[in-house]
């Protein structure tokens, strides 16, 4: 094979990836899983002990403190305590509140009774140091259990998960905007595993799409306490990019009327298949309404497909030479360009460029093909 | 990761071992969660069913973990799962007669972008209808491979096929692919892309 068809190949490969790469979980996605999974561990984990609460084990409670504990699995044991039955009671919801608050300001000191509280929420907090779930039930049983190392024991998952959950009300009575509370997190975050905290907030800046690659970046940096701080970077980014998006719409003037064109270049592009009267007839309302919208190129180009559907090819084939002659550098250019290389062919050339007829997707299929020689 | 894991049956107490196994799970979620989910999607399994399909895979390597052996590493261990799994949801599926609707698609920013991410989009419904006329085999070759850029031997031993094998169906796919794309003009790759 020589180089230029090598090169080729290795475009098209890349290309191919970056198309199929953006089919990766979302965050929202990860969550949902984490949230299903969560009370399938704790029934099939550890065959041992049996198990008082079904929904909160000590296994699931290691794995949502342990090891950093992304976003996901920590927001899931928040969901699953939500109906957390009374059983556990005030004193321990009381306990944690306080025990949660002194983790999060880190001034004030540690609740009465409980002088390792401060310190299971670090620890829970900064995660990875495989807390042994016993400091964690201080607080719930006022300091009385702190020498239960029975892990079957329910009270310390409980009360771990609920230690979680009792931050959760106050940022969702809005005490803090999200951006001042990530701010927060990353600093209390950052003074409690890293030294090198301002760095690494500079570098957040710096990085507004960590939330894409933070599933990918993982392989490479076990570090628990980095995880923990890379999560508060990418609550931090979230924020600031949902700010710069808003005010750039705001300045663009692209409110509502993107969204209708969306709406009408969607639907256009939806009747496509089977109704491309329809779809020629939206599309031109869309150049009607919108003569220089921003999707106009999506128009044009479905608009084309449906001329040739309804086998107007002169019509189509126009089309596509002016929206050549217009946008010379848009990224269906090519593809045209291969559609008018194409038209001197006989009659469904043209089509066949636009979509593949069923004889072309059913001839031979390749895996039934000979080897070819080498 | 590999490490933690091989160090992991020195651990002592049957609780020790509990607890170890679940924070090294918990790390293994949190690392390849949105790679497994998106993997799935590549091999077909459609949206509705990824979350489902998802979950039987982290229950598996739950289930497995204390069993692996770290000969390979964490993220083809879990590939290998997740490859089998689709494939036994591709069996399954043959037998579905539901006709669903149409994955939606991801709502769109309001910005700029929007218009080139809408492009994308489409591009990448091409080429994943592309991928479902692929013979499964070839399609989990060319995802293992192409996309996921996981090294032939590795692909090969974890799909239980003979290196040859893996290479022949490696240069079906990729013809095949060219064949179906072509026409539809998206071959070039980036000419006009940044």
């Amino acid at each position: 094979m020589n180089d230029p068809q090598a090169r080729e190949a290795h475009q098209w490969r890349a290309w191919a990836r970056q198309r199929l790469r953006s089919l990766d979980g979302t965050p929202d996605e990860v969550f949902q899983l984490a949230r299903r999974l969560a009370p399938q561990l704790s029934g099939s984990a550890g065959p041992a002990h049996t198990r008082p609460t079904p929904r909160a084990t000590p296994s699931l409670t290691t794995v949502l403190t342990g090891a950093g504990a992304g976003t996901a699995f920590v927001l899931a044991g928040a969901l699953l305590l939500q109906p957390t039955p009374p059983p556990l009671g005030a004193p321990a919801s009381d306990g944690l509140a306080t025990s949660s608050s002194s983790s999060d300001t880190k001034t004030s000191p540690p609740a009465t009774g409980a002088p390792n509280s401060g310190g299971s929420a670090t620890s829970s907090f900064s995660g990875g140091t495989k807390t042994s779930p016993s400091p964690i039930a201080a607080p719930t049983s006022d300091g009385s259990a702190t020498s239960s190392s029975d892990t079957s024991s329910s009270p310390p998952p409980i009360a771990a998960l609920a230690s979680r959950t009792a931050r959760s009300p106050a940022e969702q009575h809005g005490e803090l905007p999200t951006a001042a509370r990530a701010e927060r997190h990353t600093q209390t975050t950052a003074s409690r595993t890293q030294p090198t905290a301002p760095a690494r907030r500079a570098r957040a800046d710096s990085e507004p799409s960590a939330t894409e690659s933070a599933g990918h970046d993982a392989a490479a940096v076990s570090g628990t306490n980095s995880e923990a701080t890379r999560h508060a970077r990418s609550i931090e980014s979230d924020a600031a990019q949902h700010a710069r998006k808003r005010t750039r719409a705001q300045t663009l003037g692209a409110g509502q009327n993107t969204e209708r064109e969306l709406a009408l270049v969607t639907a256009a592009h939806a009747a496509l298949e089977a109704q491309p009267a329809r779809a020629l007839a939206l599309a031109e309302r869309h150049a009607r309404s919108f003569p220089r919208g921003l999707f106009a190129e999506e128009r044009e180009i479905i608009a084309m497909e449906a001329e040739l559907r309804l086998q107007l090819r002169a019509a189509g084939l126009a089309r596509a030479r002016r929206f050549l002659a217009r946008f010379p550098h848009s990224t269906h250019a090519p593809r045209l360009r291969t559609l008018l290389s194409t038209r001197g062919t006989p009659a469904g050339a043209a089509h066949s460029a636009v979509e593949p007829t069923p004889r072309h997707r059913n001839a031979d299929p390749p895996h039934r093909q000979r080897k070819p020689n080498r | 990761m590999t490490s933690s894991l091989r160090r992991q049956p020195a651990a002592t107490t049957p609780a020790h071992d509990a607890e170890a196994a679940d924070s090294v799970f918990s790390q293994l979620f949190n690392e390849h969660a949105s790679y497994v989910v998106g993997l799935l999607r590549r091999l077909g399994v459609r949206t509705a069913d990824v979350q489902d399909v998802a979950q039987e895979v982290f229950l598996i390597v739950y289930r497995k973990l204390p069993g692996f052996e770290g000969r390979s590493s964490t993220k083809t261990w879990i590939s290998g799962i997740a490859v089998h799994l689709a494939a036994n949801y591709r069996r399954r599926a043959v037998h579905r007669r539901e006709q669903l609707a149409a994955d939606p698609s991801p709502p769109l920013g309001q910005a700029r972008d929007a218009a080139r991410e809408w492009t994308t989009l489409r591009e990448r419904d091409a080429l994943l209808s592309a991928l479902d006329a692929l013979h499964p085999a070839q399609r989990e070759i060319f995802v293992l491979c192409d996309i996921e850029e996981m090294p032939m031997a590795s692909v090969c031993k974890l799909l239980g096929c003979p290196l040859f094998t893996g290479y022949t169906r490696l240069r079906a796919a990729r013809k095949s692919l060219q064949q179906r794309l072509q026409p539809l003009g998206i071959r070039e790759p980036a000419r006009g892309r940044p």
